[in-house]
């Protein structure tokens, strides 16, 4: 009895080396993931340049645009907050008195919450490289109506 | 001998144990992206007030760059002052000389060098759709110089961007 029992149990093979080996993965994938860039957007291809450092602690008080190519179009581009997105071609358009309201929303928010104004708030554009300047510019305006100033205008840290 | 099928009885099972784990690990493998570091490059733009200097005019603590582009939205050219300057490639403005006259501008400047500002603007038959990287890669070429050993040695601090 004592005998098959054994045998059986050689038969298994030690687990130890592979459940050492399967926490060390574990781990190191722990480690590296990375939730704050959730508000990264596939549409967006960021231009990159080697002046750019990333930025040693987050932005506080941050509103991120993205620029993003429309979906369905190589030449119209629109701007994103969150999943939320807005298309519009010049001031006054619907889509861009929507943005100013949105933006407005988030100024506010600030304001009650966390008691400070507009000029201490920084808007992040994350614009597609080929994106026109116009449309940053007019993204850009749309900010200003809604007495934002800071931008942090975002690209990839290229190493030379 | 009895005492010894004790400790053995103690082990337990480790196949939940070792299912969990491998879920956990294939949902941190699945969910991984990786990206590349991004940076930002920090302007303050106010909304622009009434008073605004005409557009030819020089100013000595303002140098005013203009990018010049084509039709399909590529850099072209590029205007200092209304001095045109030298491009390295097609595409590409040279570096060198366009840091060489900004700082011979802020050596002569009448006010701090921290106050000396860029203004950035585009012109050209494209100038409509003159694509955002090559802004960045100007606004980059004024913000500073990447030094051998890695650090970046700052030139202008303030940057505009004409409407």
């Amino acid at each position: 009895m004592a005998k098959k029992r054994n045998s059986a149990n050689n038969a298994e093979g030690d687990m130890t080396p592979m459940i050492d080996m399967v926490f060390q993965l574990l781990i190191f994938f722990m480690i590296l993931i990375n939730f704050a860039d959730a508000d990264q957007n596939a549409r967006v291809k960021l231009p990159d340049n080697e002046i750019v450092k990333p930025p040693e602690m987050p932005i506080p008080d941050a509103v991120t645009l993205q620029i993003a190519k429309q979906e369905g179009s190589d030449k119209k581009y629109s701007v994103l907050i969150g999943a939320e997105e807005f298309k519009f071609d010049k001031v006054g358009d619907g889509d861009q008195k929507r943005l100013k309201l949105a933006l407005d929303k988030e100024v506010k928010f600030v304001k009650t919450v966390k008691k400070k104004t507009a000029k201490d708030m920084t808007v992040i554009i994350r614009a597609d490289k080929d994106a026109p300047i116009r449309f940053v510019n007019l993204t850009i305006h749309t900010c200003q109506e809604a007495d934002l100033e800071n931008f942090a205008l975002r690209a990839i840290a290229k190493v030379k | 001998m009895a005492r010894r099928k004790k400790t053995t009885e103690v082990k337990g099972d480790m196949t939940p144990m070792i299912d969990m784990v491998f879920q956990l690990l294939i949902f941190f493998i699945l969910t991984l992206n990786i990206v590349d570091p991004e940076g930002d490059f920090y302007l303050r733009l106010p909304k622009p007030g009434s008073a605004q200097a005409s557009e030819s005019d020089v100013l000595p603590d303002i140098m005013r760059i203009v990018l010049i582009s084509n039709t399909n939205g590529d850099l072209s050219g590029l205007t200092v002052d209304n001095v045109q300057s030298r491009m390295r490639t097609s595409t590409d403005p040279d570096e060198d000389d366009l840091r060489k006259r900004i700082r011979s501008k802020m050596g002569n400047a009448s006010g701090k060098p921290e106050d000396f500002e860029i203004e950035l603007g585009w012109g050209g038959r494209g100038a409509t759709s003159l694509k955002y990287r090559y802004v960045l890669k100007v606004i980059g070429i004024c913000t500073g110089e990447r030094q051998p050993d890695g650090t970046v040695k700052p030139l202008v601090q303030k940057i505009k961007l004409l409407q």
